[in-house]
């Protein structure tokens, strides 16, 4: 059990950087919140006593906005892989996208990845109620997947087989989607794992 | 000391986990006990802010384990962390690397250049 870090008696200062680092750890649930505040508190408190300045205590740990996300990455991280849930991960992901070059590549393979699943399993529900404008179609030299308005205009090459391939393309994106999030949010956890935090 | 200079202490914060690792063998210790001894005793001058961070991605890893406990006067609430039978055994893999790679360096460090 954490202790209480407002029963400890700190220059105002500190007690409005503890607050400001409480209100920035929002994204973690509180118990664990109040752990970490309270082990930073009893640091800075015991710093304070040692004869320390509170700005040169406070220095070492920079602003508290900048401080708290090494905290929410890594709880993010962990809770992504431990739940293993899709849309956690993709979440960890996207959020390190316009910091990471692992997240950015991840990111455009689950993108090429999801329009193979959406656009197999949309070619699949519209065959349904459309079959003789919906499938795979072959014009001149192009090929196009969806519907078009004249099917005389062109050849369509899969007719039912079309529910068949969607299948497959839903599960073999699905699958490899999945492949590629687990291992590819492992690197990051790997690679963070190896990036201290840069501080004063 | 003075604080190691922000493009160099890249390379020594790398190697932090397993100064703390190494650090929580013998027995537990609380955060600013372990900056202290990292600073005397391996030379590494981190920012007080970071060690933290660190140690919590250890707990989540569960490769050490808090416990908060009084001081000895019973005025002052301190959060040790001791090493988990999962981190002794991390301890021994990434000393085993270090060591390799650490021989491997040196040798290319020291090399002769052929005339």
């Amino acid at each position: 059990m954490s202790p209480d870090p407002t029963s400890i008696q700190n220059p105002s200062e500190i007690q409005n950087w503890l607050r400001r680092f409480k209100w920035s750890l929002a994204a973690i649930p509180s118990p664990e919140r109040d752990d970490i505040v309270a082990e930073v508190a009893a640091h800075l408190h015991e710093s304070l006593c040692a004869g320390k300045s509170p700005a040169a205590v406070l220095h070492q740990f920079g602003s508290p906005e900048n401080y708290a996300p090494y905290f929410i990455d890594e709880i993010e991280l962990s809770s992504a892989l431990s739940s293993q849930h899709s849309g956690a991960m993709i979440a960890a992901v996207l959020n390190r996208v316009h910091r990471s070059a692992i997240a950015a590549a991840l990111g455009i393979a689950l993108l090429f990845l999801g329009a193979i699943f959406f656009t197999a399993l949309t070619a699949a529900f519209l065959k349904l109620w459309d079959p003789a404008h919906v499938g795979l179609w072959h014009h001149g030299r192009l090929f196009f997947i969806g519907k078009i308005d004249d099917p005389a205009s062109a050849r369509e090459l899969l007719g039912f087989w079309l529910y068949p391939c969607a299948f497959v393309a839903i599960a073999l994106s699905w699958l490899a989607g999945r492949f590629v999030l687990v291992h590819g949010v492992r690197s990051l956890a790997q690679k963070e794992r190896f990036t201290a935090p840069k501080l004063a | 000391m003075t604080p190691t200079a922000p493009d160099s202490s890249q390379i020594i914060k790398g190697l932090c986990e397993l100064a703390l690792l190494s650090l929580l063998k013998d027995r537990p210790h609380y955060g600013l006990e372990m900056l202290h001894i990292l600073r005397t005793e391996a030379g590494i001058d981190l920012a007080d802010g970071t060690i933290y961070p660190l140690l919590h991605r250890l707990a989540k890893a569960k490769l050490v384990q808090a416990e908060w406990r009084l001081d000895q006067d019973g005025a002052r609430p301190r959060k040790y962390y001791a090493l988990t039978s999962s981190g002794q055994r991390e301890l021994a893999v990434q000393v085993e690397q270090w060591r390799k790679v650490s021989v491997a360096l040196s040798a290319f460090l020291s090399r002769k250049h052929k005339s």
